[in-house]
């Protein structure tokens, strides 16, 4: 997430929001998004409602949820679906901003 | 990957939750109008 905070800018003027789905209790996301500074949605799901619809990974004995990130453009089509392999696989904003570069056009 | 719910193509499936702000985000509202980048997090604690 410090990553995309780096280029928050840059997804702002691709005309995207930006939407952070966790794990965490509502109480603890407010907190950290504070402390963070955090300038983009952070959505609480505690129940793991939500990671269930997307079926993303949790791995209770370990580190939490194994991460996951979509593009949804603006027909409400999913562009983009990476279900990460390790806990630090995660794309390169650069590529993300290409494609969103693409949906504009 | 042939497990995996959700593909791209398809339409995501909808949500509802509430954000630091206490404000109810719903996915299907941005539709028309922006792209969402779509962030689901490890956890941070």
């Amino acid at each position: 997430m410090a990553q995309v905070r780096q280029d928050y800018e840059k997804f702002v003027q691709r005309d995207t929001v930006v939407i952070a789905i966790g794990p965490e209790d509502r109480e603890t996301f407010q907190r950290y998004w504070e402390q963070q500074d955090m300038p983009f949605i952070g959505l609480a799901d505690p129940d793991h409602a939500v990671a269930g619809l997307y079926d993303q990974e949790v791995k209770l004995l370990k580190f939490g949820r194994i991460p996951a990130q979509m593009v949804v453009d603006k027909t409400g089509t999913l562009k983009f679906v990476h279900y990460a392999r390790s806990m630090s696989d995660i794309p390169e904003n650069e590529k993300i901003l290409d494609l969103l570069d693409q949906l504009n056009i | 990957m042939s497990n995996q719910k959700v593909n791209v193509g398809e339409t995501p499936p909808d949500f509802t939750l509430q954000d630091t702000h206490g404000e109810s985000i719903t996915l299907s509202d941005f539709k028309g109008k922006k792209n969402v980048y779509l962030i689901f997090n490890r956890g941070f604690t």
